[in-house]
């Protein structure tokens, strides 16, 4: 495929594909076709970005291995951190490197993250909304990179927030896909379960902001001064 | 993990439209039939993929079952058929029923997805999307060889600070600032890695035209035949359930049972095909086996 084809395509799917997927979902399918189109259009948005980051900087070669080199350490980070019980440090890694990258290797970090994890820890049906969920993370860390290097107090409140709204979006998606449609007492109840969870997530995104947001970044604007790839 | 299963040696692209077609039926249907074939067809397939090592599973699956059953009634007091009553709100049959039907979709997916993880390995899904996705398809092989490469050296380094009398602290924060420092200089090892690596990437003329890619799957009739039947089957589905028949079955406000048509048991019947079709590969292939064996 050419670039100008899949700038097309990219464009079909957001334009086309997915208000088509919507109004015929909903009129034609049965009893649980929420289920249906919530996978359906996570799908396609997934594509539409990969396809969007696959026709930009078609030729930067070093920051394809960075990312890939930062998505690896997210994952080997809950190796590393393991005897340290439920902390996990792939929020904090994504958010880096939105920062320090771009929004769209933000999201590639993201986003893959989460399906090489998968590979190790399971697929399942989780695994799209999981990947479009890191994925947002680390584009809009990428689109307000200014303030969170800026500001520690935004950055950190941006790992919080960022670990309350991956709850909630994953929650989200567990109450439509028991139920078939959305049921609210359920969703709160679901949130109040994961009550605890989410409540670890919001301290280890800022613990490893605190301890590796600094010394990451240094070492990033130190290998790109040192071989001359200052963009 | 017996991995020599006859069912993953066809084309990864059939295997990726079949575990397409069977997961989204079982996820967008409620018709408990449609949903008790396809989670027979996901344990007999995982029963021989691996064996034994299927009763953990089958331990947390009953687990689940039972727990989605029974809180269902709590969070849905549609139906009339009334068991019983907890406070004010009435904990229904059909509630139940709706439960049960539930977690056997819950059931079925889950086993799919397991199967998926040893029927279409990471290989087969990198050679199926390097066409379309080649810099993502790049950056998941990366990030795949690196995740090993990684882990030893983080054992390289413990072992190189022990060396050094820097043992780990039994304190929690002295362990979480331990380990930040080993995962620091994996950092720095790494990136610094990582632009040789690009460096030795751009010297080979990457991104100078498509990338060519090494793979063994030849498509052959019998792929090319099994996708169409995939294909007809699925159009059937959706003719069938979505646009000819207008009643299905219904848990509230009370169970129903739709007239079994023509139409209807057909669909069920080819839907059974596609679902135990692993399965039946296997055991044709099995028996196969046996037989020539039996000859020598």
């Amino acid at each position: 495929m050419s670039l100008k084809q899949r700038k097309i395509l990219s464009y079909i799917l957001i334009f086309g594909v997915i208000p088509l997927t919507v109004i015929f979902g909903t009129q034609l399918l049965g009893a649980r076709k929420y289920v249906f189109l919530c996978i359906a259009v996570t799908v396609f948005c997934l594509a539409s970005f990969l396809i969007s980051i696959e026709y930009k900087q078609r030729t930067a070669v070093v920051g394809t291995v960075l990312v890939s080199v930062m998505t690896a350490l997210s994952v080997v980070g809950r190796f590393a951190f393991s005897y340290v019980p439920f902390f996990k440090p792939v929020t904090a890694f994504v958010i880096i490197t939105g920062v320090y990258l771009g929004s769209q290797y933000g999201f590639l970090c993201g986003a893959l993250s989460a399906l090489a994890s998968n590979f190790i820890f399971g697929q399942g049906a989780w695994t799209p909304f999981q990947m479009l969920a890191w994925g947002l993370i680390g584009f809009f860390a990428g689109a307000f990179s200014k303030g969170l290097v800026k500001s520690k107090l935004f950055l950190y409140f941006f790992g919080a927030l960022s670990g309350v709204a991956y709850s909630l979006f994953m929650d989200t998606w567990t109450a439509i896909y028991v139920d078939g449609t959305f049921v609210f007492s359920r969703y709160l109840t679901l949130i109040a379960a994961a009550a605890p969870v989410t409540a670890v997530y919001v301290i280890s995104n800022v613990i490893f902001l605190i301890l590796l947001f600094k010394p990451i970044g240094r070492r990033l604007s130190r290998i790109t001064r040192k071989y001359g790839l200052s963009e | 993990m017996r991995t020599r299963v006859c069912f993953s040696r066809f084309h990864p692209l059939f295997l990726l439209l079949y575990y397409i077609a069977v997961i989204s039926v079982s996820v967008f249907s409620s018709d408990p039939i449609i949903l008790g074939l396809s989670l027979l067809g996901a344990i007999l397939l995982c029963v021989n993929l691996f064996g034994k090592g299927l009763l953990k599973d089958a331990v947390f699956l009953l687990v689940l079952t039972v727990l989605l059953t029974a809180t269902n009634p709590l969070f849905s007091h549609n139906g009339i058929t009334v068991l019983f009553y907890l406070g004010d709100s009435a904990y229904t049959l059909e509630a139940l029923l709706y439960g049960l039907n539930m977690s056997v979709m819950v059931s079925a997916v889950i086993l799919w997805f397991k199967s998926l993880n040893a029927v279409l390995t990471d290989d087969k899904m990198q050679y199926l999307f390097s066409k379309s996705l080649p810099k993502t398809t790049l950056v998941i092989t990366m990030v795949m060889r690196f995740i090993p490469l990684y882990i030893k050296t983080v054992k390289d380094i413990n072992d190189t600070r022990r060396a050094m009398g820097l043992y780990p602290k039994r304190n929690i924060f002295k362990k979480i600032r331990n380990a930040c420092e080993v995962f620091l200089t994996l950092v720095t090892q790494s990136l610094e890695n990582a632009v040789e690596t690009s460096f030795s990437m751009k010297a080979r003329g990457y991104g100078e035209g498509e990338r060519t890619s090494y793979s063994t799957y030849k498509i052959k009739p019998t792929d090319i035949t099994l996708i169409s039947l995939l294909a007809i089957s699925l159009i059937g589905f959706i003719y069938a359930f979505g646009v000819r028949e207008n009643s299905s079955f219904a848990f509230y406000p009370t169970f129903f049972v739709p007239e079994m048509s023509a139409l209807r048991i057909s669909m069920y019947f080819v839907f059974a095909l596609v679902s135990l079709f692993p399965f039946l590969i296997n055991s044709a292939e099995s028996i196969k086996w046996k037989y020539y064996l039996s000859k020598i």
